[in-house]
This record gives structure tokens, C-alpha cells and sequence, in this order.
């Protein structure tokens, strides 16, 4: 039973006579569990589509499911509620509030949620130490490097344990023993706690690590793959796949 | 784009903003305007006895306006034009030169400055009838009916002074234009950083404050430490300028230091920070007091001082009203030689008097000493007391109901003394007496103070004394003089009776001359002579006392409301300049899961204190200020204060919604229209 599903997705920007196609006719479904990645050349729409899952933003027409919960029909504070509630959202941007420390920034989710005072500060705490951030809670977003922000922005999206992890370009700023760890977290939450996460990337190793992969280009569904043998061989996979659609980055490797 | 239509486009794109402070100049005029038209109006001006008075209230009240006005404006200006920081920087990029830029915020300064006029001088000339209603209804001018007045002096005063300043402002927004940096990026958040004399600071602020106030609310017993401590008299002048000192000076470091540490310390709270839009709400709290601190500061200042004048304007009336309850108690109190003339003319003009009171008064040389709780050492009074029976008293009582009961004894005196409430009987000597210089009565047993006289204060040469009847009358006749206290009720016609006969007797007065023993009555001045008034009137000076009293009143509301009007629109423009850094938390806030019912509640809480706080300090700074004002003057009523400060919370209520939907407005528009150019 799908966990999540797009039905004919569109979305348009602009107005008048210059409309831009973001994303131009949509379809997929994704199983409760499952770690998808999303990949496509700049400018494809991705962001567009996760934000479409994550109801920030209307498709022009068409439908989003999530368990079986048609999100078009819901109320705006409804909807705030499942954002606060189910769903996790790494930020491209990271979009950390600059006043506040990276503990508070972190928090934020739960004091939202009026959750007790001792579990936050134990959410807090096992958060921060995954994601090596202990050292740097009082200091502001914009004293610490990109990748420690990218990192806060992780911590804040995890901390409520959410069933739905969207991640947009998560390992965008981190170097490769970082977004390492990351990645194997992700997989590790994925599979202990049945997280479904969805991962926007241009990094073929970091979306080697995804059982699937959704490709997309000019707001169209390219391709598909699935991971079936060792990551290595899937790594190779998406390599060529990226070949073929143009536009992406070969030169990571191990 | 030619450039008149960039100027239109700017002008409507900016509405929005500057809505407030065209309506803040638009009334400041209309009131201005008002009181313009008054002064030109002769048969107001005429109306008044003391015509000097009314043109020379409303001269003060229009030169506070003016004031008031121009640093509104200027302080407006430079918010706006701080909001429009980017918007400059990017016709600067684009290639405009500095010149065209400039020109264009002039003339469209000059745009709303016309804008402004135009609605000020129509409403005011709508609102002429309504305001000279008021007036009038203040003054208690039941004769004169409202009328629709119109003046070309008036209009052209006004227009011409508020064109002036419009121009003013306009080569004021060019000055700043020519210094402005160029920037593309209005700078963010202050670090959230203590230094050493963080703590301190913070610390002396409070401590000097609530100094401040302890030593208002005990101020006697300040003084009195203070002058026993230091071996001097000048107690009330270094307390009272004590007192204000520590006040503004511990409300700035409140601001500055206290306020600020206070929320980074409930930040660290993680128990009360940590919950729902807190930590959000605290940052910006931060921030705002700190970008604002010294504006709240004198906002403060200027709130506590207007609700300290218009509080003791209310104490005026109350004071008034004393004063001549105290001076002339009845409708005429005229000296016994005067009476047959006097009572003549009462029957002609078939005035009929319904109680005539008569009393002895003997003027005798004293001596006595007094603690003053102002003083060190006790005052020795030397100057004659003017004697008056308990029975004369007791009469006195029947139109004077607040007198205190007195009950004495032969050889028992209680003194009266207008300043009853600063002294208490001396404190060291053993035997509270008060020397006389009479043969029969050398000397009599003190047993009270009281500040109110018998037959008003004007039958009195200085201090007086209440003595039993036996003692009175064993005191020498020669310095004796009898007054009679008539009573008849207040109507047009008695009035003007009452303006003649003072007329009559303008300036006619009893002279005693002073030896060394006695004083004795004489019938014309010699150098050292003492003097009573042979008639007082009650109903011209109550008539003359209200009409000043109302038109004071008047006056002061009207300007208080210019103040709040002023000083709500710059907050106003303040927060609005936050709200940019609103939007980015409201834009975040929304995708992680915040509804936006609750991020207007806390732009409403934010929003709402800033409006408040000062208003909260400045009515706790008048209340102490009132309560030294009621200690000094024995005035106690605070209703008018009340009243205004009130006044404040409502209209800064107002204004603090009015922003917080302005904030949101912008917060939620702004992010629709980036949707569609990110
Ligand atoms: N708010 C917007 N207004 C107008 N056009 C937009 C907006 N957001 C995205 N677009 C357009 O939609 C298309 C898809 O953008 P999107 O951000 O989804 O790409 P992306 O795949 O995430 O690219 P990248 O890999 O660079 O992040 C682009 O052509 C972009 O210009
Ligand atoms: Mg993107």
C-alpha cells in the first residue's frame, strides 16, 4: 500500500504570459519505509516537488496522498499540524532563524509541540552527539561553518523523530567523512524505525545509498532505479544513468 | 518610466507605511489649527477676563505642538527612510544620480506634507463648532453660544508654519540621502554577548529606580534623615533632585542593561524558555530593546511627564477650590465699618442674604517655635497672630463644614497656619507655648496645627490663633476688628452685584500699625503696616478661577492626545521596520509545522509590550511624582491621572494592533509575491 502518492502533479510559476513548468505532469508512489532518492540536473524541479510533498506549497493541479490523507483538501492549520507532527525537512538553505543559538534552533520542533522540558533536553542531547554538534550549541548559525549549519539543519529536522524525512541536498556542504556519517544515521533510522525518507541529491554516492531512485528532468519522470546488488554496483548505475540525462556531476568517487 | 510616475508609483508603494505618520501630522495640524482659530476669535478672546491669559496659553500650547511635530517628523523621516535603505541602494546601482534621488524624496515629502495640510486645516475647520463646544463646557460659559469661526490669519499662520516644516523635512531627507552608506542589506541581530558591566549595570539601574521611588513614597522622612545626617536645611531642594536623578538615570540603564540581561537570562531558563514560539519571541525582544532603548526611554520620560502635569492640573482644581473656600468661604466677608454700605446695596438690588455670620478678630504680637519636618532646627515665628474666640470658631463652622472640631480650654490655643501639614509641634521644648505681648494673657498652652481658617484666610495677617472665649476676652481690643460673612446664592445677577461692590471697594484695606507691645488700627498706610481687606467676593474669582482652570484643562488634553498620537505613530514606524526580519522567521517558522495563528500571537505580544512597557514605567514615575506633588500641596486627587493614563493604554492599544496588522499584513504578502520572483 503506497505511503505516499503523487497523481499527475503540476506546477506552474509566474504569471500571465511568461509561465515557467516546474513540475509538468507527475506520478509515483512510495512504500512506508522506504528510502528514495531524487535526482535530476539544477533546475529540474526537485525542490519544487519536495515541496510539494511537504504541502509547503499548492501543485497547480493534480494530487498528493500521504496514508491515503488527500492533502489538497486539508485546512491550513491541519496542515501545519502534519508538517509539525509527522514530517522532518532538511533545507537546501538550511533556513536557520540567525538569532537564535544552534540548541535553540534545534529545539524549535518540539518547544512548538509544548513537549516536556526533559525530553527535549534528551532529544537534544542524543541528536547533537549523532550529529557531532555537542560542542557547538550556543554558538549563532552564522558563526559556524556550512556544513555545521547543514548539520543543524539535520539535527532540527531528526529531533522529533518524524515518519516522513524530506531532505533536500543533505550532504550538499559536508565533506566525505561527514556526509558518511550522515547518510549511514539515515540508513540506520530507516531501518529501525521504518522512516520513510525521501533525498533530493546531484551526488551519486550519497544516492547509492537509497534502495530506489527517482530521476527526474524538466519537471518529467526520466527514469527509475533500483538498488539490487552492492552499493558499489548501484553507485555505478546511477554514474551512467547521470551520463545519460546530462547536466549532473562525475566526479566523486571513492 | 518618467519620473513623475516613479514618484507615484513610490508615493502609493508607501502608503501603506506612511498612513500613520500622515495621520499623526494631519491631527497635529488640525489641533494646531483649532487653537489658531481661538486665539483669532474675538468673542472668545473678550470673554475671558484676563485675555493675556488665554492668548498666553495657547501661544505655549502651539509652540509645544510645533516642537512636538518637528521631532516627530524628523524621527519619522529617518525610520522611513532607513526602511527604504534598499530601495535607495538599488536606484543608486541602477545608475540614478544621487540629485534625481534626492529630488524625488523631496518632492514626495512635499506631496505628503500637502496631503497633510489639506486634512488637517478641513478637519479642523469641520471641527471648529465641536472644539469651541468643549472649550466652553470646560470654562462652564453657559452665555456664548458654540459658533463655526474661521480666520485668514489663522490659516495662513498655520499653513505657513507647516509648509516651512514639510520643507524642512524635505531638504532633511536629502541630507540624509547624500549621507547614506551605500548598503544592500540592512544589518542583522546584535550579538547576545555580556561584558563585565553587564551585571552591574543592570543592577545600579533597578537599585537606583526603586531607590527613587522609596524615597518619594517616604519624602519626609527622607528629608529629615537626610538634614539630620548632614547638620542642614536644604533637605527638600538635594532630595527631590535626588530623586529625579536616580529615576531618569536607573530607567535608562533599566532599558539599556537591566531589560536586555533579564531576557537572556529567561532565555537560559530552559524550563519557561523552552516552550511553543519563546525562544523566537525572546531573540526578538532582544533585539527590539536594544534597537530602541533610548527612544522607549524618552518616550517614558515624556509619558510620565505629561501624566505629572495633567495630574497636577487635576490637583489645581482641587487646590483652586481650597484656596478659595480658604479666601473667601461666603458669597461677601466685608469689614464692619464697610457693612452699612454694603448692605445697602445688597436691598436696592433686592439681593436677598440669607445668613450673616459676625466675628471678632485681635491682632496680637506673638512669639511661638515650630518643627518643620523640612527643617532642622524649629522656626520662631515672631509676626502677630491674628486671634479669633472658639465661638466665632464654631460659628464658622456652620458655612465652613470641613473646619475640625476644636475643643478647648481657658488658656488653650491651637494655631493656624496655611502650611499646617509641614509642621508638627516643636519636639525639644518642654513647654509648647506661645508667647503673647499682652498684659492679661502673656502666654498660651499650644495644643494643635490646622491649615484651615475660620472666615478665610484673608482675615488673617499671618498665622491665626483659636483661643477659648475667656482667654479672648481678656485680651486687649485695640488691634480688634469685626468682619461680617454673608451668604446668598449664586445667580447672573448676583454676580454682577458682587463685581460691583468689589469694584466699589477695590483696593480699600485696614492698616495696623506695629509697636513695640501692640498693633493698633490706623487710618492710612505707614512703612511696616499690616493689612486686611475691608470686602472679598467669591462668585467673580470661582467664575474667573473656572474659565482658566477649564481652559488649561482644555489645552492640555488636547495637547497630551498630540503627544500620544506623536509618540504612538514613531513606535509604530520603529516595529514596522522589524517586520522584514518577521517575515524570514515567519516563512521558516510556517514550513516546520508552525500554524500562523500562533506567530500573529506572538507578533501581538511583542508588538503589544514594546507599545506598553513605557507607558507601565511612566505612569509608575507620574504616580510617585503626583504622590511628592500631594505630599507638598495636600492636593490627593490622582483621577485626572488616571484618567490619562488610561488613555494611553487604550490609545497605545490601538496602536499596538494597528501594528501588529501592519506587521502581518507585510509578513504574509510579501511572501506571495516572492514566490513568483525567487
Ligand atoms: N518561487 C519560484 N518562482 C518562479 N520560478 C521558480 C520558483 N521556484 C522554482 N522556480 C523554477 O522552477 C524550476 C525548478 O526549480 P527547483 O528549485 O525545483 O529546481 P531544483 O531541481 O531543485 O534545482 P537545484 O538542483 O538547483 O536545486 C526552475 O526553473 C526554477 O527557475
Ligand atoms: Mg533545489
Amino acid at each position: 500500500m503506497a505511503f505516499i502518492e503523487a497523481r499527475n502533479l503540476r506546477k506552474l510559476y509566474g504569471r500571465g504570459g511568461n509561465l515557467v513548468t516546474a513540475i509538468g505532469g507527475l506520478s509515483f508512489t512510495i512504500e512506508a519505509g522506504e528510502f528514495v532518492g531524487i535526482m535530476g540536473p539544477s533546475g529540474a524541479g526537485k525542490s519544487t516537488l519536495l515541496n510539494l510533498l511537504a504541502t509547503l506549497d499548492q501543485p497547480t493541479s493534480g494530487e498528493v496522498l500521504i496514508d491515503q490523507e488527500n492533502l489538497t483538501y486539508l485546512s491550513k492549520a491541519a496542515l501545519a499540524k502534519f508538517r509539525r507532527q509527522r514530517l522532518g525537512f532538511i533545507f537546501q538553505d538550511f533556513n536557520l532563524l540567525p538569532g537564535l543559538t544552534v540548541e535553540e534552533n534545534i529545539v524549535l520542533p518540539l518547544t512548538l509541540a509544548h513537549t516536556p522540558l526533559a525530553q527535549i533536553q534528551t532529544a537534544c542531547q542524543t541528536v547533537s552527539r549523532i550529529l557531532g554538534l555537542t560542542d557547538l550549541l550556543t554558538a549563532a548559525p552564522d558563526e559556524i561553518s556550512l556544513g555545521q549549519q547543514q548539520r543543524v539543519a539535520c539535527a532540527r529536522a531528526m529531533i522529533t523523530q518524524p515518519q516522513l524525512l524530506f531532505a533536500d541536498e543533505p550532504t550538499g556542504s559536508l565533506d566525505s567523512q561527514a556526509a558518511t556519517e550522515l547518510l549511514q544515521y539515515l540508513t540506520a533510522i530507516n531501518q529501525r524505525e521504518h522512516t520513510t525518507i525521501l533525498l533530493v541529491t546531484h551526488d551519486a554516492f550519497t544516492a547509492s545509498f537509497c534502495q530506489r531512485i527517482i530521476f527526474i528532468k524538466d519537471g518529467m519522470l526520466f527514469a527509475e532505479l533500483r538498488r539490487q546488488k552492492t552499493r558499489a554496483a548501484f553507485f555505478q548505475q546511477v554514474i551512467d544513468m547521470q551520463a545519460t540525462i546530462g547536466g549532473g556531476q562525475k566526479y566523486d568517487l571513492f | 518610466m518618467t519620473f513623475s510616475k516613479l514618484l507615484f508609483k513610490n508615493v502609493k508603494q508607501h502608503l501603506n507605511e506612511s498612513v500613520a505618520y500622515l495621520l499623526a501630522c494631519a491631527i497635529a495640524i488640525m489641533i494646531y489649527f483649532s487653537f489658531n482659530v481661538m486665539t483669532h476669535a474675538p468673542h472668545l478672546v473678550t470673554l475671558i477676563a484676563e485675555p493675556a491669559q488665554l492668548l498666553g496659553v495657547f501661544a505655549f500650547a502651539k509652540v509645544v505642538i510645533c516642537l512636538l511635530v518637528l521631532t516627530f517628523m524628523a524621527a519619522a523621516n529617518t525610520v522611513l527612510l532607513q526602511q527604504r535603505r534598499q530601495e535607495l541602494t538599488l536606484l543608486k546601482v541602477l545608475g540614478s544620480s544621487r540629485f534625481s534621488i534626492a529630488s524625488l524624496f523631496f518632492l514626495e515629502q512635499i506631496l505628503f506634507g500637502g496631503v497633510a495640510l489639506l486634512l488637517g486645516v478641513g478637519l479642523g475647520l469641520l471641527l471648529t463648532r465641536l472644539f469651541t463646544l468643549i472649550l466652553l463646557r470646560f470654562m462652564q460659559v453657559t452665555q456664548v453660544a458654540p459658533q463655526f469661526l474661521f480666520s485668514w490669519t489663522a490659516l495662513g499662520q498655520t499653513v505657513g508654519i507647516f509648509c516651512c516644516f514639510f520643507l524642512l523635512m524635505g531638504l532633511y531627507d536629502v541630507l540624509l540621502i547624500q549621507r547614506q552608506p551605500l548598503r544592500l542589506r540592512p544589518d542583522t541581530n546584535a550579538a547576545d554577548t555580556t561584558r563585565w558591566f553587564t551585571w552591574p549595570f543592570a543592577l545600579i539601574g533597578v537599585v537606583l529606580t526603586a531607590l527613587g521611588f522609596g524615597m518619594a513614597q517616604k519624602f519626609f522622612q527622607t528629608i529629615q534623615f537626610y538634614n539630620r545626617f548632614f547638620n542642614t536645611n536644604s533637605g527638600l531642594l538635594v532630595i527631590l533632585a535626588s530623586i529625579l536623578g536616580f529615576v531618569v538615570l536607573g530607567l535608562a540603564l533599566i532599558y539599556r542593561w537591566s531589560l536586555p540581561l533579564l531576557v537572556r537570562q529567561l532565555r537560559r531558563h530552559q524550563r519557561w524558555a523552552y516552550q511553543g514560539l519563546r525562544p523566537v519571541m525572546l531573540v526578538n525582544l532582544r533585539r527590539d530593546l536594544h534597537e530602541n532603548a533610548m527612544a522607549l526611554w524618552v518616550i517614558t520620560l515624556t509619558i510620565a511627564s505629561t501624566l505629572v502635569i495633567l495630574g497636577s492640573i487635576a490637583m489645581g482644581r482641587e487646590i483652586l477650590q481650597r484656596s478659595l473656600d480658604n479666601t473667601s468661604p461666603t458669597a461677601i466677608t466685608v469689614a464692619d465699618d464697610a457693612f452699612p454700605a454694603v448692605q445697602r446695596t445688597l436691598k436696592q438690588e433686592g439681593i436677598h442674604v440669607e445668613a450673616d455670620h459676625v466675628a471678632t478678630f485681635k491682632l496680637v504680637p506673638s512669639a511661638f517655635q515650630l518643627q518643620s519636618f523640612l527643617r532642622l532646627h524649629p522656626m520662631i515665628e515672631t509676626l502677630p497672630l491674628t486671634v479669633i474666640s472658639l465661638s466665632d470658631y464654631r460659628q464658622a463652622q456652620q458655612f465652613q463644614p470641613t473646619l475640625p472640631r476644636l475643643q478647648l480650654t481657658t488658656g488653650e490655643g491651637v494655631i493656624l497656619k496655611q502650611e499646617a501639614n509641614y509642621f508638627t509641634l516643636p519636639l525639644q521644648t518642654v513647654t509648647q507655648t506661645v508667647h503673647l505681648k499682652d498684659p492679661q494673657v502673656p502666654q498660651v498652652k499650644l495644643v494643635g496645627i490646622s491649615g484651615q481658617f475660620a472666615f478665610g484666610t484673608l482675615r488673617y495677617v499671618s498665622s491665626g490663633l483659636v483661643v477659648a472665649d475667656q482667654t479672648f476676652a481678656q485680651l486687649r481690643d485695640e488691634g480688634a476688628v469685626r468682619y461680617h460673612a454673608l451668604a446668598f446664592t449664586q445667580t447672573q445677577h448676583s454676580l454682577t452685584v458682587s463685581r460691583q461692590l468689589l469694584k466699589q471697594f477695590d483696593n480699600r484695606l485696614i492698616y495696623f500699625k506695629a509697636t513695640k507691645n501692640k498693633l493698633k488700627r490706623q487710618a492710612q498706610r505707614t512703612t511696616g503696616a499690616y493689612t486686611l481687606p475691608v470686602l472679598t467676593a467669591r462668585y467673580p474669582t470661582q467664575v474667573s478661577d473656572q474659565m482658566g482652570y477649564g481652559l488649561l484643562i482644555y489645552v492640555c488634553l488636547f495637547l497630551s492626545c498630540v503627544f500620544m498620537l506623536v509618540s504612538g505613530g514613531m513606535m509604530l514606524l520603529k516595529q514596522l521596520g522589524n517586520s522584514s526580519q518577521l517575515q524570514q522567521q515567519y516563512r521558516l517558522l510556517t514550513k516546520i509545522g508552525l500554524a500562523s495563528v500562533d506567530l500573529k500571537k506572538m507578533i501581538r505580544w511583542q508588538v503589544g509590550f514594546l507599545f506598553e512597557l513605557p507607558v507601565l514605567f511612566g505612569s509608575c514615575c507620574a504616580y510617585f511624582a503626583l504622590h511628592i506633588l500631594s505630599v507638598l500641596l495636600f492636593g490627593t486627587s490622582l483621577k485626572l491621572a488616571l484618567f490619562i493614563a488610561g488613555g494611553y493604554v487604550v490609545v497605545y492599544g490601538g496602536f499596538s494592533h494597528i501594528t501588529t496588522q501592519l506587521i502581518w499584513q507585510r509578513v504574509t504578502k510579501k511572501e506571495s509575491r516572492s514566490d513568483s520572483f525567487n
